[in-house]
Parts: C-alpha cells; structure tokens; sequence
C-alpha cells in the first residue's frame, strides 16, 4: 500500500498552516490592487495624491516607484505593474498598502487612473492582422537553412 | 416587545452571541480572523469553490438536527441567529482521532496542497449524516452519482477529483457518528430555540439588522428605509458586497416570522411555498410531484447555495436568467406579498417590469409563491443551457408546459400550450405568439419549424459576454427542436 500524504492528518482536520492562517504580524500592512478596467487602453494620467491621503493608507506604489518592474521566469520582459499601456481586464496598475484591509480599499477607490480605450484584439486572428505579437522576433537556425527550406514538403507560418 | 441586541448561534456545540459591531462579517471571516479558526479557507468569496464549507443546522429548515453544506464566505454572521454550525475544527474526536470521512480522504489520497480539503470534508460529512438519518439498515455507502452531486460545491485544482470521489464511495457510513447528536443534544435544541423566540435589532456603524416577528413589522421597517434589503441566503447580496459593488449597510431577515418556512398545499392544484423555503427543500418535496422540476433544481446549485438560497429570492432577484423564473411562469405562479396597505396577490406575468426590476412597491415584500403543480394530464420539459452542466449561470433556458388531446388517428393535437424563456430578453418571459401558433395544432417537424420561425423573431435577443443574440437565437430553435423531437418520438407508436 503506497504511503499516504505526510500533510494528510493536517490537511483533513483543517490545521496545516497556509501563510493567511497566521495571525498578523505587529505592524504588518494590508495591500489591495487596483486593477484596468480596460481590455487594452493607453494609461494618459495616474494620481496617487488622494490615496496617499486616506486614514490608514501608508503607501501607494506604481511602476514609477519600482526600481525594476520587469519580472519573469526566463525572459524578464513581464511588467508587474502596467506603467504606459493596460492589456487586459483586471492588470494590476497600483498597490495600496494600508494599516487595515478597509483602509486599503478606501484608498484603492481613491486611484485616480485616466485612460484612453484603444480596440482590444480578441482572437488570433485579429493579432497578426494587426501584427501584435508578443516578445521579439527569435531566430533559433542551424544548418543551411536557405536552401533546405524551400526543399521543404510541408510548411507552417 | 423587547429586541435582543445580539445574535446567537453555536459553533462546535460552544455558543456564540454576536452584537452589531461583528455581525456584518461574514462568516468564515469572523471564524478566521475573530476566533482564530483558520481551518475554513477562503478562496473565491463569492460561493463558488467551496473551499469555506461549513455545516449548519436551523431549526426552521428542518425540525430535526441535520446538519448541511452552506458557504461561510458569504453568509454574513447575523443570518445564522439560531442555527448550529460545524466546522472542520469540530469534526475529530476530543483525542485527536479522525472520523471515518477524514480517515477515507487520508487513505485514498484525496488531498494534495490541502486547500480546499476542509472543504470537500465536510461536503462529504453531509453526505454521510443525511445518510445516518435515512436510517436505511444495509445500504450503508455514498453512490458515485449521490458523491457527485453533493461534491458539485467544491472544487480542486491539484488532486483531481477521482481520489476524493473514491472517500466518498469507499466510505462505511455505519462507522461515522452522527453529528447531529454530538453538537445538537436537548440542551443545545432547546437554547436555540429559545432565542428564535424574541426579535432581533442591530444598529452598527455601517451595518443594521432587523429580524422582527411579524411580516407587517418587516413592511414597515422597510418602508422607512429605503437602502433595506430583505436577505435569506445572501448568494447574490453576499457576492456584491464581498467584490465592493453593493455593500449590505442595512438587512432585513425574516426567519423568525412564524410560517414563513412552510410549504402547504393549497386545495388538489397548487402549492404555496412560504418565502422562507430554500431550493434544496422544494427541491425534495417535488422530487415526486414534480420530478422535471426537482432535475432541474439538480442543476441549479450546488448544494451549499441551495440550502440556504430560496425560491422567493431567486424570483425577487428577477434576473432574466434566473433558473426557476421560465417554470413559474409555464406554472401559472401567483406572487403573495405584503405590504403597509395590505396583502395583494400579483400574477407572473406582471411581476417583472424591466431588467432586474419586479412590480415589489416601497415597503412591500414577497411571502410566499403558489403555483399550479403539473397534472397528469400535463407534459412539462425544463432545459438549462450553460457553458458546463453544474453550478453554472444559464445562458438560456425554456420552459414548456403542453396538454394533448389524443385524436381518433392516434395523433396528438396541441390542446394547451404554455412556453417561457430565460436569458432571451432582459426579463423572462411567455412567448404568447409562438404558443398561438402551436395552440390546437397536431404535433409534427413541420409545425415545429413554422413555431421556430415565429419564436426566434418574437423578441429580440440579449447580446452579451454569455451569448450573441444570433446564438441565442439558433439555441431557442434548437430547444424548442429538441423538445418537439422528445414529443414525437413518445408519440409515434412502437
């Protein structure tokens, strides 16, 4: 018989320890994100002034803040908050960390982001007629690629 | 009358009395953050995933303790004033021994990052405690298809279903011991029902509640406030308020008012179905009567929404997709309400004005719903169409209520016909043209397809992110095919 789980006594009584089980820390902070309403649009103005503002907010942060907004697992080109351009519904533009989770949410209403909508591309289809196409060009080739291609039965563009 | 300032319920048998300032939390939020009970997870809050599972018993649902399946994500705490409620804490033994539901998930590895097992727990304790009050000497294991049902409220991402299915069909339910008798002994009944006796006033700063005695109470404290809402199960209000939209600032219950949660049948035809009843309890007490509409109620929910959601609040809700709307308007429902002036008794047809708008006055509310129970004589269809079978928001659905009369050739002519559509325009409604044109006609394709033609160019369709209106259209002929093809099929002789 193969050996069961060695977290399943915890898992099936509720008291494994998830890191949002733990009572809060002294001083620790609540975030809350505020995210494009727009499935692609261009970011013409953002103001953080009247969050900053609100009881309880203790800080507001966008692209601007961040010495480094490229993340990703193998090529760093992702942007964790959008700094110029929005792309989908619900990309996170700015977080508010604040002393309590309703204080986090007043300040996030109090975000001003101004944006100017732009068509969003929903298919396939739609991208490459439009040529937008994600990351750059790579070109991985070994051999005579030109004069092997051409030879070629089957194609694929 | 003096009102009590607080509500009261119990937790793993330990009871609680919760006053304004927390009663507004909802209820795995104040099992997590105030009690220190962080075995009931949060993921969705909005009653989908079921990873905040609890077990709740209210005396007004069912008079003997059976606990059920509800969502604590979003049942705000001052809606379970007088309910008994477990929670995955509650279930192992004083020593730390497991019960036999949690023993099975640990043997057929029913858990793998552990998230939502609390959860898929106690869906299954529930299975196993309506099993125990069954009773049934001799078939004492879950079925694969009872397993799938109640496990339709939660789900899981990296296990897999087929480990957790397996505890629940592997499962002796003769082991398990009833819940019901550990957290619910005479002492604690006898408490609960004490408090279900006197009123209820919560005055917070940001959170009012009201559960008064009397329905004409409930109309007035109504009709001064205008922000009021009346609340049962809160799967719709409960979901607005957790995402920001609609915050619940003032709620009104109405679970102590006497009959509210009474299904009566009203002389050979009818039945009246108090605005306290839940879907899961329609949906047993039609499961005879009624079996077209009871399948339905399968898909409806799952069954953590149905024990608390009610009949009353998916109509008063008048979304044009709401399950039950097309049936209660092929049933001929009659909506009782009350209010300052009086009681009055709306037909359906006239109930819903415009999107998500009824014909409810200020002040007045919904006591209970009639509706004709299908004859003999009666063939009734319900289809649902959503993007998967369980749990999900229909994109269109269609009611068909239709009365034969069998010519001497054998064939069947229209004598009747009553058909309603949901998700079709922004309220549901009868399509009165395509019924004329099946109206005393004999049943055949050729006749269907003149009513498909008629059907699809009665009302124009909704357009929106579930479906176009040209695919809504194709899916309203292809119902109404679909139906014919049933019909026809049981009509030509073999």
């Amino acid at each position: 018989m193969s050996l069961p789980h060695d977290s399943a006594h915890l898992h099936v009584t509720g008291r494994s320890e998830f890191v949002d089980d733990r009572p809060a820390m002294p001083g620790e902070l609540q975030l809350d994100l505020v995210y494009s309403p727009h499935a692609r649009a261009r970011i013409v103005g953002l103001d953080v002034t009247a969050a900053r503002a609100v009881p309880g907010v203790v800080e507001v942060f966008t692209a601007k803040d961040l010495a480094n907004n490229l993340w990703g697992s193998i090529f760093h080109d992702q942007p964790l908050l959008a700094a110029t351009d929005v792309h989908y519904v619900g990309e996170i533009i700015a977080i508010v960390a604040a002393d309590t989770r309703e204080a986090a949410r007043a300040g996030r209403a109090q975000v001003r982001v101004a944006y100017e909508p732009m068509p969003a591309l929903l298919d396939i289809d739609a991208a490459v007629r439009a040529h937008s196409f994600i990351g750059a060009r790579r070109t991985i080739e070994r051999g005579e690629v030109d004069r092997a291609l051409p030879l070629s039965r089957c194609g694929a563009s | 009358m003096k009102h009590r300032d607080h509500v009261t319920f119990h937790v793993n048998g330990r009871r609680h009395d919760v006053g304004a300032e927390r009663a507004g939390l909802m209820l795995a939020e104040y099992l997590r953050v105030d009690q220190r009970m962080p075995g009931t997870k949060i993921v969705c809050a909005e009653g989908d995933c079921g990873a905040c599972t609890v077990l709740r018993w209210f005396p007004g649902h069912a008079r003997v303790p059976t606990f059920v399946p509800v969502n604590a994500c979003i049942l705000p705490v001052a809606t379970l004033d007088g309910s008994s409620i477990v929670t995955i804490e509650g279930l192992a033994a004083p020593d730390g021994s497991l019960t036999p539901v949690q023993q099975a998930m640990v043997a057929c590895h029913g858990s793998q990052c552990g998230y939502c097992t609390p959860g898929f727990v106690l869906a299954i304790t529930a299975l196993a405690e309506k099993r125990l009050l069954a009773n049934n000497a001799g078939d004492q294991r879950i079925t694969e298809r009872q397993a799938r049902n109640g496990l339709t409220g939660n789900l899981c991402r990296c296990t897999g279903y087929e480990p957790i299915l397996a505890a629940a069909t592997t499962l002796d339910v003769s082991r398990c011991d009833s819940l019901a008798r550990r957290y619910c002994t005479p002492a604690h009944v006898r408490e609960l029902r004490a408090c279900l006796r006197s009123p209820v006033r919560l005055e917070g700063d940001g959170f009012a509640y009201y559960a008064p005695l009397t329905l004409a109470a409930a109309c007035s404290h109504l009709h001064a406030h205008r922000n009021a809402r009346i609340v049962a199960g809160c799967t719709d209000v409960g979901v607005l308020h957790n995402k920001g939209r609609a915050p619940i600032a003032r709620a009104i219950s109405l679970h102590l008012i006497p009959g509210i949660h009474a299904i009566e049948r009203k002389g050979a035809r009818s039945v009246r179905v108090g605005a306290g009843v839940t879907l899961e309890r329609l949906r047993v007490y039609v499961e005879r009567k009624v079996p077209e509409l009871a399948r339905l109620l399968d898909v409806f929910a799952s069954p953590q929404i149905k024990h608390v959601a009610t009949l009353a609040g998916n109509l008063a809700n008048a979304s044009p997709i709401g399950d039950t709307l097309p049936f209660l308007l092929v049933a001929g429902a009659r909506v009782h309400t009350v209010r300052p002036a009086g009681r009055r008794k709306l037909p359906i047809e006239s109930f819903f004005r415009a999107y998500r708008t009824t014909a409810l006055a200020r002040g007045e509310l919904i006591e209970a719903i009639e509706f004709d129970l299908p004859s003999r004589a009666d063939e009734l269809a319900l289809y649902k169409v959503s993007q998967r079978k369980d749990l999900d928001i229909a994109t269109l659905s269609l009611a068909v209520r239709v009365r034969f009369t069998l010519r001497t050739t054998g064939a069947r002519s229209v004598d009747e016909v009553r058909l309603a559509v949901g998700g079709l325009a922004a309220v549901p409604l009868r399509l009165e043209r395509t019924e004329a044109v099946l109206r005393g006609e004999l049943l055949s394709t050729e006749l269907l397809e003149r009513a498909t033609v008629v059907a699809r160019s009665e009302v124009e369709p909704l357009d929106d992110l579930r479906g176009s209106a040209a695919f809504r259209r194709v899916v309203l002929g292809n119902l109404l095919r679909r139906w014919a093809r049933e019909q026809l099929a049981r009509s030509t002789p073999t």
